[in-house]
């Protein structure tokens, strides 16, 4: 019986969670819908899919009735449909090659690999695809058990970096610091187009 | 700038721990490093060794907070402020015991930050005076001015003698004297710095600490009260 109010305590607790979260992500687009200036625009609608990525997670957790786990193929999944949603800046149809291990994370390195994934991919929708006919992102996610490591690719067929890019942005800053967080490695390749790679250590205690 | 006062910063939310960081900046408190868990923390009370540190208690272990804090006070002997989003009275209770500089709750406000920071900074000067700190090895030592009996310069190294051990650093007696109270010490010789206090008999050309015979070089005499 305990047991059981404890389980329900915590659902109610991961809805209000998710309901707040909600309310923050619909003030931040009726003021990206209410802003004339298209730089403002931009910069709230950065902000926003800031806070999309850690809602999603919230809404993936609540949706399964997991209240622990996220199945991170499907959460990835939804994160690329609602980037290319919510950036406007150009109008590109891109196409989302997605490669995802069925695996199940916990609510930490989700919203570690959620964040640093909706950097990556505003940052090659912002940046990569001046001129390319077929805009393309591939996002592979696989889990090495006796390494015990997630290998987690993201590559897109843009124009590349150049030097002038902006590594030095707070998006590059995100990007570290949530790897940090996770105590993940990574590696940025320039080569047809931007490649990240990152070695995540992880655990499997599912199954 | 602040450059000359250290903070080291220790939260397992790294986001955090940086926006706490961009927050001290902007407080001009530039010199920054920022722990992750306590091995990381270790590492830098050891190498940064900073002047104050910013605490979460809950980390990856429970109350992991709490027990660097406990480590600081046995080996590092440095001030912190907790900084948690902790308001159960017994977590509270454990915090306090471990005799904090300050308490910030999350979410923190920017001059709740200043004022705790600021508070500890001034009384680094008060704080310095009563102690030195210094690098032996990879260990911090730090030893109370009035156990020091008497300092020897030996070359590029300075020994120092307390009333229980003698250290052996690469430091200069330039270096010693502007670390402690000057009242209290008096060089008595290009060679030597004595604690007045525990002078306990004096001749025309040395001065005797604990039955050791310390010379006095011409022009350097001491009035003993």
């Amino acid at each position: 019986m305990i047991f059981l109010e404890k389980e329900s305590l915590l659902g109610e607790i991961h809805h209000r969670v998710k309901n707040n979260l909600q309310f923050i992500s619909a003030m931040f687009q009726m003021q990206i819908n209410s802003e004339k200036n298209v730089g403002n625009k931009a910069v709230l609608a950065e902000a926003f899919h800031r806070v999309n990525a850690i809602t999603l997670v919230h809404e993936m957790l609540y949706n399964k009735d997991e209240l622990e786990y996220v199945a991170v193929k499907e959460y990835i999944n939804e994160l690329a449909i609602k980037l290319n949603e919510i950036v406007y800046y150009k109008h590109i149809a891109i196409q989302f090659n997605l490669n995802i291990e069925d695996l199940k994370l916990d609510i930490n390195h989700c919203v570690a690999i959620g964040m640093i994934t909706s950097e990556i991919i505003n940052n090659a929708i912002k940046y990569a695809f001046d001129g390319i006919s077929n805009p393309t992102i591939t996002i592979t996610l696989s889990y090495n058990p006796a390494e015990e490591k997630i290998t987690y690719i993201i590559m897109d067929n843009g124009i590349g970096l150049n030097k002038e890019s902006k590594t030095q942005g707070l998006g590059m800053r995100l990007i570290d610091i949530f790897a940090r967080q996770i105590d993940m490695s990574y590696e940025l390749k320039n080569e047809n187009g931007v490649m990240y790679i990152f070695k995540i250590p992880f655990i499997n205690n599912e199954k | 700038m602040r450059n000359d006062f250290k903070i080291l910063i220790v939260d397992d939310e790294v986001l955090i721990a940086e926006f706490l960081k961009d927050l001290l900046i902007s407080l001009d408190y530039t010199n920054l490093k920022l722990a992750h868990n306590k091995k990381q923390a270790t590492i830098y009370l050891n190498e940064f060794m900073p002047d104050l540190v910013l605490l979460d208690i809950r980390m990856k272990e429970e109350l992991e907070g709490i027990i660097i804090a406990k480590e600081i006070n046995t080996n590092y002997k440095i001030p912190f402020i907790f900084i948690t989003a902790h308001s159960d009275k017994n977590i509270v209770q454990l915090a306090l015991d471990t005799k904090p500089a300050g308490y910030i709750t999350k979410p923190f406000k920017k001059m709740d930050v200043y004022a705790a920071v600021h508070l500890v900074e001034n009384n680094k000067e008060v704080f310095n005076e009563k102690y030195l700190l210094f690098k032996d090895g990879y260990a911090t030592v730090k030893i109370a001015v009035e156990d020091i009996l008497y300092a020897k310069s030996d070359n590029n190294y300075i020994h120092i003698f307390t009333t229980v051990k003698q250290y052996t650093l690469r430091n200069t007696l330039e270096w010693l004297k502007e670390n402690i109270p000057q009242e209290l010490f008096h060089r008595t010789h290009r060679c030597f710095i004595v604690n007045i206090t525990k002078i306990t008999k004096k001749s025309t050309k040395s001065v005797f600490v604990e039955g050791v015979e310390i010379p006095v070089s011409r022009g350097n005499h001491i009035l003993l009260e």
